[in-house]
């Protein structure tokens, strides 16, 4: 027992010893279980820079960055994708990223640029939408987010759980933004007497709407501006398409950051920037269903037919969501449970 | 009247027919044996009399039909090889496990217990853990447990079966003395036949799930109606024709006169007194080609012996076997 | 044993306290200082509604279970080992397709669980579900092993079956059903999907408050405390188990002795109590089975043979999952059986460290998987083992391990010693009596100890979710997760097709294992 402490120890010191202050040419992407590149990504990047990437996920956005913050200067990463504006505050006051300013920034608009530190590189974006089917309506489709509370929509309304699911927060943000602080609760309370149901997770909820699978009796349901897409391209034959609702849009902005911590900060930023290249750009839509920021970046035409432009998305700013989640999602089970 | 009349009891497991047209009668207080070779059917009549296996035929004990009740309803005592005491209860408890399904108090089942151990030696260990007794002792309680709700029949499988030679003809003699004075009425199964002589008033013997003998042991034994059953017995000398005893063969030096066969010592054993030999003779006697015989005197192998045959004493079969 | 002994059950302690105790401690090292902000009297209603579920699911699986550990341990029939399988195939579905599935089940007996208000009947079915393998497999597997004459005597001495039933099998099935009872308990105390969907809003336990505190707070100081608190019940129940087990006699096993159902009544019971808990059971399962058959409205194996493809959404194809899938198995189940067979002979043996093992090997079922995640995480920053695919070997094992404990224990005090003594008389050291006498002995319990782990980790259970892992590993759960998350007929399609597989692999797996040992009859399962 006592021999076997001694061997690990010195292992362990000689493992320490071992690491150098020189650069590794093998970087490690950090990210969620959703992340998907075309086959051979990489091995571009590998061949332009002789840096190797070995691609590691852990869990749902939720749990990456939890799990970033909990290791946070000792990484077990040295790039992290999918952090989201709904976690960034808490990533960054969790002291995950350091500061890299990615080549290609500048083809990017401002409006998905969320910290001024440069510490996280906006990749990404798609948005939370309320879909729904019309012709399952009796024809009076909603044309804004206030007529979910119309009572020719009782009852036909599902969304998420904002302490479970992301999509359900950000649909409760996109309330937050839509009637602020102030009004809301009221329109919960109206949501709620016209019958929304509300499940943990957005799989859930999906089974119990009309185009879901294996379909439900809810003619509206909370979503994705792709879900349309995935209907059309995995739909089969003459998919039957949803609407979207593009008032409720919420804006989910994925970042990539260079880890605090890492050994190879020049490294994992080249790899950053290779992930904002105009190439991974266009590869985006069609592996992770949401569009790239950078403006150079071709749009597959595939992913366009079926994509509904969302014009003003509505977004909160990431501090707030830091300082005021908490107690948001507190005050929405309270008047839920009421 | 009889106690137990079974008729015409057939056990058909997966199209192999285990037992074929049993019947017997079991008299009041009377303990019937049953041997027969393993594979026999032995235990199956047991089991199906119990009501273990599904059965088709008459069984009647006293004087209810209890062919179509269920094994806790017809009121019979169990014992087995294996003892199959309850692990999870004492001495005690074991014993009270019937009187208490009867609906005995507790009050009355104890007092009934403690006189049960008491009747089969086992005063005073009313508390002990099952798991710690001897064989013998176990065997006591299963007999104990069997007897304590008084019932219409007893029924033992090879009861002693797991318990050394010694044990075993003490037990035997004990449990005969028991089932007595008791007045209980019981099957026996048993491969032993000493066993059987001292603890049943018949036998009774199955071969692949038929009947073929019942009476009582010694008429069994002097009047065995097949090969089968006298080679079964264990008789020595047994021909196509019939049975010769023992006693009916006189060994004599080969020079003394009367000498009706000369035969040569083929093996000697010592056994229970005397000395048994293995006998070859040149021409058949009775049809016998080996005869075995008893002597007092010692003869060594190779030895060549006179015999006297007493030819009266064969006992023939009868020939609608 | 002796030294021997001794030595391994240390070995086995330094396993669980590396694998187990040494994550939590360097979760509470590194999170201890920040502040918490649970109230001791919150803490207490969440410990007590967790106990309670727990308790109530418990008591339910066990109920649902003996009808048909008792058609297991009575009849030998063609089927048996299909059923053995078949109970296990909940749990290798995931959550939400079972969540739902109970949902839609009461919603047809007009119980509709409201996603606000949540229902607490869905979420004993739902447990019920999940838990019913478990008792099936480690009491039906005990029972059928009992000695039949002691139900024989007591028939004889004038119990019907229900007096039967309450005075001998039951007493001489408490050492099985407590060991069952006692992974039941700890699966559903630390139960987490199915509180979430089918709970309603509000609705937690101790194990989804450390989620909720630890994922969507980042609230780590928190969650600390109540991965304490947890770990300190969790502690608690097992000493409590392991004491209630000593003083429970192992009945002994003998040779087994099923027999065919005879007659239209015996077959009929069978059947019955046989189809209508796999029916039961597999609800969820044969809508996956309708679904996966479903293409555009037509049936067709589409959806089969498109699992051979990488859909864009995937990392790798969904049979490459399973590949992977199959392979963490193979791993997980071995050294679970390895381990969990050591420990259950130690916990068997006089050593003076059987208790502590004994006690040991139950506390990874109880110990949240965020836990066991964040303190792989922040504990094992050596080697590069954090994104090393064997500690997802190892997170899969642990709780795979009171598994193959709870067959191969009671089988091993059954044994009968002197069977071994003859072994050593006969001239065989240890080694050899081990090899040779006890292992072929044990194999049937270690064999059924080790398909269960397997299942285990098919179905990804325990802390391997938050561990981070490379693409070269992923696993068909996470395929089946990646392919029901987006809308898309033919990725849902694709994702049942992939359930229906992964049920069929662990049936195949029980059923080959049940060959592996070529009884026909059962014995140990």
């Amino acid at each position: 027992m006592n021999r076997l402490f001694v061997l690990l120890v010195a292992l362990m010191l000689a493992a320490a010893a071992c690491s150098g202050s020189e650069e590794s040419d093998n970087i490690t992407l950090l990210t969620h279980e959703s992340f998907v590149l075309s086959e051979g990504t990489f091995e571009q990047f590998t061949a332009d820079t002789g840096i190797t990437v070995e691609v590691v996920s852990s869990g749902d956005a939720g749990a990456l960055v939890a799990a970033a913050i909990a290791t946070s200067g000792d990484p077990v990463g040295d790039v992290l994708f999918g952090v989201d504006n709904l976690l960034l505050q808490r990533a960054l006051d969790g002291d995950v990223f350091q500061a890299h300013e990615a080549v290609g920034l500048d083809d990017v608009p401002d409006r998905f640029k969320l910290d001024a530190e440069n510490r996280v590189t906006p990749i990404d974006t798609g948005y939370v939408c309320v879909n729904y089917r019309p012709e399952d309506l009796g024809g009076s489709a909603p044309s804004s987010i206030d007529d979910l509370r119309q009572p020719q929509f009782a009852s036909e309304f599902i969304t998420q759980n904002p302490e479970s699911s992301t999509p359900g927060l950000a649909f409760l943000f996109a309330t937050i933004a839509t009637y602020g602080e102030d009004g809301w609760q009221d329109y919960w309370r109206d949501l709620k007497a016209n019958g929304v149901t509300v499940t943990s997770g957005w799989t859930e909820a999906w089974a119990e709407y009309v185009g879901g699978d294996p379909g439900g009796d809810k003619g509206i349901v909370n979503s994705y501006a792709s879900s349309p897409v995935f209907e059309g391209l995995f739909g089969g034959e003459n998919p039957t398409i949803s609407s979207i609702l593009t008032d409720t849009c919420f804006a989910q902005i994925e970042f990539a950051g260079v880890l605090n911590g890492t050994d190879s900060p020049n490294n994992a930023g080249l790899l950053v920037d290779y992930l904002l290249s105009p190439e991974v750009q266009a590869d985006i839509p069609l592996n992770m269903f949401v569009e790239p920021v950078n403006s150079q970046a071709e749009v597959p035409a595939e992913f366009a037919e079926f994509a509904v432009p969302v014009s003003a998305p509505l977004s909160l700013p990431p501090a707030d969501i830091a300082a005021n989640q908490a107690r948001w999602t507190q005050e929405w089970l309270e008047l839920l449970r009421e | 009247m009889s106690r137990l009349h079974v008729a015409d009891l057939s056990v058909q497991i997966d199209d192999h027919l285990i037992l074929n047209g049993v019947s017997l009668e079991l008299a009041e207080s009377s303990v019937v044996a049953v041997l027969g070779p393993s594979g026999s059917g032995k235990s199956t009549l047991l089991r199906a009399i119990a009501g273990f296996v599904s059965a088709s035929g008459r069984i009647q004990l006293g004087d209810r039909d209890i062919a179509d009740l269920p094994t806790h309803k017809r009121n019979i005592g169990l014992m087995f090889q294996s003892h199959a005491l309850f692990p999870h209860l004492d001495v005690a408890d074991n014993v009270a496990f019937g009187l208490v399904e009867s609906g005995v108090t507790r009050a009355d089942a104890a007092l009934r217990v403690a006189e049960l151990l008491e009747t089969v030696g086992l005063g005073g260990m009313a508390q002990r853990d099952v798991a710690s007794l001897s064989g013998g002792e176990a065997q006591r309680v299963a007999l104990a447990r069997a007897l304590a709700p008084q019932p219409a029949l007893l029924m033992l499988d090879e009861p002693l079966g797991s318990l050394d030679r010694r044990l075993r003809d003490e037990l035997a003699l004990e449990l005969a003395e028991l089932l007595r004075t008791s007045g209980t009425s019981a099957l026996y199964v048993t491969h032993d036949q000493e066993e059987a002589a001292v603890v049943a008033n018949d036998l009774l013997i199955l071969e692949s799930g038929e009947v073929v003998a019942f009476g009582t042991t010694e008429q069994l034994w002097r009047t065995p109606a097949t090969r089968w059953i006298a080679e079964f017995l264990g008789h020595a000398n047994v021909s196509t024709d019939g049975v010769l005893p023992l006693g009916a063969v006189s060994v004599i030096d080969s020079s003394e006169p009367g000498a009706q066969v000369v035969a040569t010592v083929q093996r000697s054993l010592f056994v229970d007194g005397s000395w048994r030999l293995e006998l070859a003779v040149p021409e058949p006697v009775l049809g016998l080609s080996r005869i075995e015989a008893r002597s007092n005197r010692r003869f060594d192998p190779g030895a060549h012996v006179g015999l006297i045959v007493d030819t009266g004493a064969l006992h023939r079969f009868d020939p609608r076997h | 044993m002796g030294p021997v002994g001794d030595w391994i059950a240390r070995g086995l302690l330094a396993f669980l306290g590396l694998t187990v105790a040494y994550p939590i401690v360097a979760m509470l090292r590194r999170f201890g200082s920040e502040p918490i902000n649970v109230s001791v009297g919150s803490v207490l209603d969440l410990v007590g509604f967790t106990v309670v579920q727990a308790v109530l699911s418990t008591v339910l699986t066990v109920l649902m279970a003996l009808p048909l550990c008792w058609v297991i341990a009575t009849y030998r029939f063609r089927f048996r080992a299909a059923v053995m399988g078949a109970v296990l195939v909940p749990f290798v579905l995931p959550t939400v397709v079972v969540a739902v599935s109970v949902r839609n089940l009461l919603s047809q007996f007009g119980l509709v669980v409201d996603g606000i208000d949540g229902s607490l009947v869905a979420i004993l079915l739902a447990h019920v579900i999940f838990n019913v393998s478990v008792v099936v497999r480690l009491v039906g597997g005990y029972w059928a092993a009992l000695d039949p004459r002691l139900d024989e005597a007591a028939a004889a001495l004038g119990a019907g079956p229900i007096r039967r039933f309450r005075r001998i099998t039951l007493p001489l099935l408490r050492s099985a059903l407590l060991a069952a009872a006692a992974i039941v308990f700890l699966f559903t105390f630390t139960s987490f999907g199915v509180i979430v969907i089918l709970g309603g809003l509000g609705r937690a336990t101790v194990e989804t408050e450390i989620y909720r505190y630890a994922i969507t707070r980042n609230d780590f100081g928190s969650a600390a405390a109540l991965a304490v608190v947890q770990a300190i019940a969790v502690a608690g129940m097992a000493v409590m188990n392991q004491r209630l087990q000593r003083r429970l006699r192992a009945a002994s096993a003998t040779a087994t002795r099923q027999m065919q159902p005879v007659g239209w009544r015996q077959r009929a019971r069978v059947s019955v109590i046989s189809g209508a808990t796999v029916a039961f059971l597999l609800a969820p399962f044969l809508a996956l089975l309708v679904r996966s058959l479903t293409v555009q409205g037509s049936l067709g194996l589409d959806h089969f043979t498109a699992l051979t493809d990488r859909p864009n959404i995937l990392p790798v194809s969904p049979l490459r999952s399973l590949a992977n899938s199959v392979l963490f198995a193979s791993l997980a189940g071995g050294l679970a059986a390895l381990v969990g067979t050591l420990a259950a002979l130690v916990a068997a043996s006089r050593s003076r460290l059987s208790r502590l093992v004994e006690t040991a090997v139950l506390i990874p079922l109880g110990i949240s998987a965020v836990t066991l995640g964040f303190g792989y995480l922040v504990g094992f920053t050596f080697f590069e083992l954090r994104r090393s695919p064997i500690l997802v070997v190892v997170a899969h094992a642990i709780i795979g391990i009171p598994f193959v404990v709870g067959a191969v224990l009671p089988a091993v005090r059954a044994l009968d010693r002197s069977v071994l003594e003859v072994g050593s008389v006969l001239g065989a050291n240890s080694v050899a009596v081990t090899r040779r006498v006890l292992l072929p002995l044990l194999r049937p319990a270690i064999a059924s100890g080790a398909g269960f782990a397997a299942a285990v980790s098919l179905g990804e259970f325990g802390a391997s979710g938050f561990l981070a892992r490379g693409r070269s590993s992923y696993t068909a759960p996470q395929a089946i997760f990646g392919l029901i998350g987006q809308p898309g007929a033919s990725l849902q399609g694709q994702a049942a097709a992939l359930c229906v597989v992964l049920g069929c692999v662990i049936v195949a797996l029980v059923v080959s294992i049940d060959r592996l040992r070529g009884t026909s009859g059962g014995g140990w399962l």
